[in-house]
């Protein structure tokens, strides 16, 4: 007892709230469990004795009542539930409502579509290039810019004239433009001779102008010669004939 | 019957560039219907599921050549088809800037539409219902209940867990016979 008592006074040093605590069992066990508990363990060593191999002790009557009526199904049954389920398996348990009409088709296909369809596919599987001019574009846009440039040199051109310091005397019809309301009923009056007469004496901008309204764009350098020789459009200007042009 | 070739030896060909394009045409040819029918059950008209079935086997063609083969040619179609209609009734949803409810009503509408729809027969009722469901929940019951498709092969090709799935598919089979019942 003294060694019960050394624990009662250890614990009291550790706890004196434990130790001055009722013992009391929380857990419970079954009615007579412990009466039948030696006979279910020999009952097992029994058993296991027959599973390996000593059949000599056993007997038909330990085994449970309708234990073989059953033991068919039981096994069937672990069979079963270890088996993936199929999809129409799982429909019919869900839903045999569902299941009973699982091949009803409402839906209509086009005659002869599947028979159709790869040729639709591999056909559109090598597209037709788009065609490229490069050229075209490239004399387009310079073309574009160079009126854009007369364009503005005229304006200019017109502006320096009318507001300049040392303003020369315009010709009759300018003069008359800038009275007038309705100018182009006044342009169409004047012909394309005096124009041109007015143009060529007065200085580049009105070449580029000419030029630009009489050239052939598919005559203009290409860009490889742009790139080749830096002075390609000045040269290509110089050898043009506005007289030529003109006409 | 015609015997098919067996997929791996349709890649061997893909990969020869004098059998290529002969070899994609029977890829075509051999699972033309089924994903055909799945994305038709998806989008419904006849000519939104052959502009999807054929955009899709475009990719197909652009992407086979970099196939792995430690996935099933099978899986790896039914996977881009999946994805090309989700898409599709993405863009659609963009494109008329409504809900998706919307587009799923839509989808209901073009059934009824149909020349021969009938909405005493249970087999129209049951397209209506399964255009109630959300977009991948009918992924998942389509793939189930037509194409017959165990939860493992499908798990690939959605990348969701089987439990998920057969969840998903009980869910969908109630709501679709309450549907059916209740209308």
């Amino acid at each position: 007892m003294k060694s019960t008592n050394d624990i009662l006074e250890e614990l009291r040093e550790l706890s004196p709230v434990l130790a001055g605590m009722e013992k009391r069992n929380v857990f419970t066990v079954p009615a007579g469990y412990f009466d039948l508990l030696s006979e279910d363990i020999l009952a097992g060593v029994r058993n296991e004795g027959n599973t390996d191999g000593d059949t000599g002790s056993g007997s038909i009557e330990e085994v449970p009542h309708g234990y073989f009526d059953s033991l068919a199904e039981t096994i069937m049954g672990k069979i079963k539930s270890t088996q993936v389920e199929t999809a129409s398996e799982e429909t019919r348990a869900l839903s045999p409502m569902l299941y009973s009409i699982r091949n009803e088709n409402v839906f209509e296909v086009p005659a002869g579509y599947f028979e159709e369809l790869s040729n639709a596919v591999v056909s559109r599987l090598t597209p037709q290039q788009a065609k490229i001019v490069v050229m075209k574009r490239r004399t387009t846009t310079f073309f574009k810019y160079a009126v854009a440039a007369a364009f503005t040199g005229v304006m200019a051109l017109g502006v320096f004239k009318l507001t300049g310091p040392s303003k020369t005397a315009l010709p009759d019809y300018v003069m008359a433009g800038l009275k007038i309301e309705n100018i182009d009923q006044e342009f169409s009056k004047i012909s394309d001779d005096e124009i041109v007469k007015y143009l060529e004496a007065e200085g580049s901008d009105v070449k580029a102008a000419i030029v630009a309204n009489s050239v052939d764009e598919n005559e203009l350098p290409s860009q490889e010669e742009y790139l080749m020789d830096e002075k390609a459009l000045d040269k290509y200007l110089n050898n043009i004939n506005l007289g030529d042009l003109k006409n | 019957m015609k015997e098919q070739i067996d997929d791996k030896e349709l890649l061997m060909q893909f990969r020869e560039p004098a059998t290529k394009e002969r070899s994609f045409t029977l890829i075509i040819k051999k699972y033309q219907e089924k994903l055909y029918w799945h994305i038709r059950r998806m989008v419904v008209s006849h000519e939104d599921a052959n502009d999807v079935l054929q955009n899709m086997f475009i990719k197909v063609w652009n992407a086979l050549g970099n196939f792995r083969e430690d996935s099933q040619l099978y899986t790896w179609l039914y996977r881009i088809a999946t994805n090309e209609c989700l898409s599709f009734l993405e863009q659609q949803k963009k494109r008329s800037s409504v809900s998706l409810s919307d587009v799923e009503n839509g989808l209901s509408n073009r059934l009824k539409a149909d020349k021969h729809f009938d909405a005493n027969k249970l087999e129209w009722k049951l397209q209506v219902a399964i255009q109630q469901l959300p977009e991948k929940q009918r992924v998942v019951f389509n793939l189930r209940y037509y194409d017959e498709m165990p939860y493992e092969k499908m798990s690939r090709i959605l990348e969701t867990s089987e439990g998920a799935l057969k969840a998903s598919y009980h869910h969908a089979v109630k709501k679709i016979e309450n549907f059916i019942l209740n209308s």
